[in-house]
């Protein structure tokens, strides 16, 4: 028997555990893997490189995948794909957790900016945002590979395995690009103020950032950074704050809350944790 | 289809073979504990070969000056010490890794000293842990912590031992006495998450030592495991039942199978036998071990080009042998199975709830 390629997605599939363990990643739905990516690709991989940082303390490596069709966003018609990890050297340096992206290989792809880089992303989640493309065997119906198996899904069956087609699967995408992001009551989002613009007296429109990554259910995810829009009024010796919307991934979403700072002081910098209603 | 036999005090590397031949050509998931492999020899004819730390203890360093307050240390009059007992708690469960109530290890950690180190390096030789990455590639939304682990290989099955320089301030010079060792490994939490030191941490918020049994198990040189309630299985969430610090057997079993005890071959057993298809042994099966009282699986391996097999490090037990294809070229699918009677299990061995009829019955077919 020739043996060419393993695939055993299915395998973890068989673990119809409940997510337990001691973790190195939240295990994300495909709602979450949505809304926290920039930008969803279809696309191939063309290369593969591995180097040093600039302090050379550190190996990367380097994908770069040939866009075939934007899923979300509008990504340029190639992008890379920064990872920790590669061989360089006598140094391996493994990163568990990691997607492997194989060179001449399609994927769907759920990405997210670097921060402080220009152009390069990193897949969602690590290695739940890279889904494998296979075309059906003596077929011409192309699938995606769950990286979780049933996992995934949630699934618990019988059967074991299924992998939805590459066109079901994209349509599934759509459907979570289009679905609005409801915040749920009573989640906590601690944030810092990153700037104000005065309106008139003790009038200003407040923009903070959350610090943390949340995950409020398993359908929303308010990645850290996520950008919170609110107007403060200026009462007595306090300031009284109306969030009114948390933008994810360039996705507005509506919020009700609101802070009181304890004293009058610039609230530019001012941390506190602010609980949607 | 498949004969077996069991038998005890055989060592063999199927098991880490197999998942070095699932890393290389597919790099998913495999089913039950997976060390850190290398291919030693030419991308044609790639030998996999096992990364290990040349010698017990790991000595490893933390820089707990610089924690955010993401990491909260309730009831600690001193947060660096009690974020250093976090951390030696979790290398402790697995220096104290029970295979069928037996120690069958010599894994063993020490604490150091502090690092100053925010950041990883690759090739200093030293094991820091920190909370402080400012990497911002490091941390995609959902990691929670992550390790990077440093291998260095032999140039070929001879040279062994062999040499290597390490980046640190004396160019330290190191021997690695098996074909492929670990050089270095580091540990990042993620400064966006919050963790506490307490072992009942509230919701959204990780234990700093359950988060470090799994980082340390990658430091000692564990993959990650397909096994759902294994400590190596890499993903859970913030509640309760993700707060796991205990050990599954086959936890256990990899960090015996990595640093064997010398009673480890004496005390465990060993099953082996051939996988056969019409007469022809079949290369590149996936055997799976599943304990047939509690329908836990155990271990797993692929099978040679012959066909056989041996899976090692099996604790006392009657088990089924479950045997998978792989595809048979790249361009076959996923493997799907229909009537297969599952498993279902708890964060422990012994909350396996699903005791499979008969799991060696199934329908199989590629898509």
């Amino acid at each position: 028997m020739k043996i060419r390629t393993f695939l055993l997605a299915f395998v973890s599939a068989l673990c119809l555990a409940p997510p337990t363990g001691a973790t190195t990643l939240v295990r994300m739905s495909l709602s979450q893997l949505t809304q926290a990516s920039s930008v969803i690709v279809q696309g191939q991989v063309v290369a593969r490189t591995a180097r040093l940082n600039a302090s050379r303390t550190r190996i990367m490596t380097y994908t770069t995948v040939q866009v075939e069709k934007a899923l979300k966003g509008n990504p340029p018609s190639t992008v890379i794909i920064e990872q920790p990890g590669g061989t360089v050297g006598n140094f391996h340096v493994h990163v568990p957790g990691a997607a492997q992206l194989r060179p001449q290989t399609q994927y769907v792809l759920f990405l997210e900016p670097v921060a402080g880089s220009s152009g390069t992303f990193h897949t969602v989640g690590m290695m739940q945002g890279a889904f494998r493309v296979y075309q059906e065997r003596n077929g011409v119906q192309r699938h995606v590979v769950l990286p979780l198996g049933a996992l995934s899904t949630g699934t618990q069956a019988t059967t074991i395995g299924q992998s939805p087609s590459l066109g079901e699967f994209q349509m599934t995408i759509s459907g979570a690009v289009a679905a609005p992001i409801v915040i749920p009551a009573g989640t906590m989002l601690p944030v810092v103020i990153v700037s104000t613009q005065f309106q008139g007296a003790g009038q200003a429109v407040v923009i903070a950032k959350t610090t943390s990554d949340l995950f409020p259910s398993k359908a929303v995810v308010i990645p850290a950074g996520s950008q919170l829009v609110g107007n403060a009024q200026r009462i007595g010796t306090k300031w009284k704050i109306y969030w009114n919307s948390v933008s994810v991934r360039g996705n507005a979403a509506h919020v009700s809350a609101v802070s009181e700072t304890s004293n009058a002081e610039d609230l530019k910098g001012q941390s506190m944790m602010v609980q949607t209603r | 289809m498949m004969s077996q036999k069991r038998r005890a005090g055989r060592r063999t590397r199927i098991a880490a073979g197999a998942a070095a031949l699932v890393a290389m050509f597919s790099a998913a998931l495999v089913f039950g504990y997976n060390p850190f492999q290398d291919n030693l020899g030419t991308i044609n004819s790639p030998l996999p070969v096992v990364a290990r730390w040349n010698s017990m203890p790991l000595a490893w360093l933390l820089n707990a000056t610089t924690p955010g307050s993401n990491v909260a240390t309730p009831g600690c009059a001193t947060p660096a010490t009690c974020i250093q007992q976090s951390l030696a708690a979790g290398f402790t469960t697995w220096s104290s890794a029970l295979v069928a109530g037996q120690s069958l290890t010599t894994t063993s950690a020490n604490y150091s000293g502090a690092s100053t180190l925010t950041d990883p390096v690759f090739d200093d030789c030293q094991n820091v842990i920190g909370f402080s990455d400012t990497n911002s590639s490091d941390f995609p939304t959902g990691t929670i912590a992550f390790t990077q682990v440093a291998t260095v290989t032999a140039t070929s099955p001879t040279a062994v031992p062999f040499q290597y320089q390490c980046n640190d301030a004396s160019s330290t010079i190191k021997t690695c006495n098996f074909e492929d060792c670990v050089a270095d490994a580091d540990m990042e939490f993620n400064p966006s998450v919050n963790f506490t030191t307490s072992l009942t941490p509230a919701s959204g918020t990780f234990s700093v030592q359950s988060v470090a049994t799994h980082e340390e198990g990658h430091m000692l040189g564990l993959d990650h495991s397909g096994i759902g309630h294994a400590v190596m299985f890499p993903y859970g969430d913030s509640t309760a039942a993700g707060q796991q610090t205990q050990l599954a057997a086959d936890d256990a079993i990899g960090i015996s199978f990595l640093y064997p005890s010398s009673n480890y071959l004496s005390s465990t057993g060993a099953i082996s036998g051939t996988v056969n298809l019409s007469g022809t042994g079949v290369f590149g099966a996936h055997v799976i071990a599943v304990n047939a009282n509690t329908g836990n699986a155990v271990i797993d391996g692929i099978t040679a080009l012959d066909g056989t097999y041996t899976l090692d490090g099996v604790p006392p037990g009657n088990y089924y042998i479950l045997a998978l294809p792989f595809a048979p070229n790249a361009d076959s699918g996923v493997l799907t199975i229909d009537n297969f009677s599952g498993w279902l299990c708890g964060y422990a061995d012994s909350q396996c709830t699903t005791v499979p009829v008969n799991p060696t019955s199934y329908t199989g077919r590629y898509h």
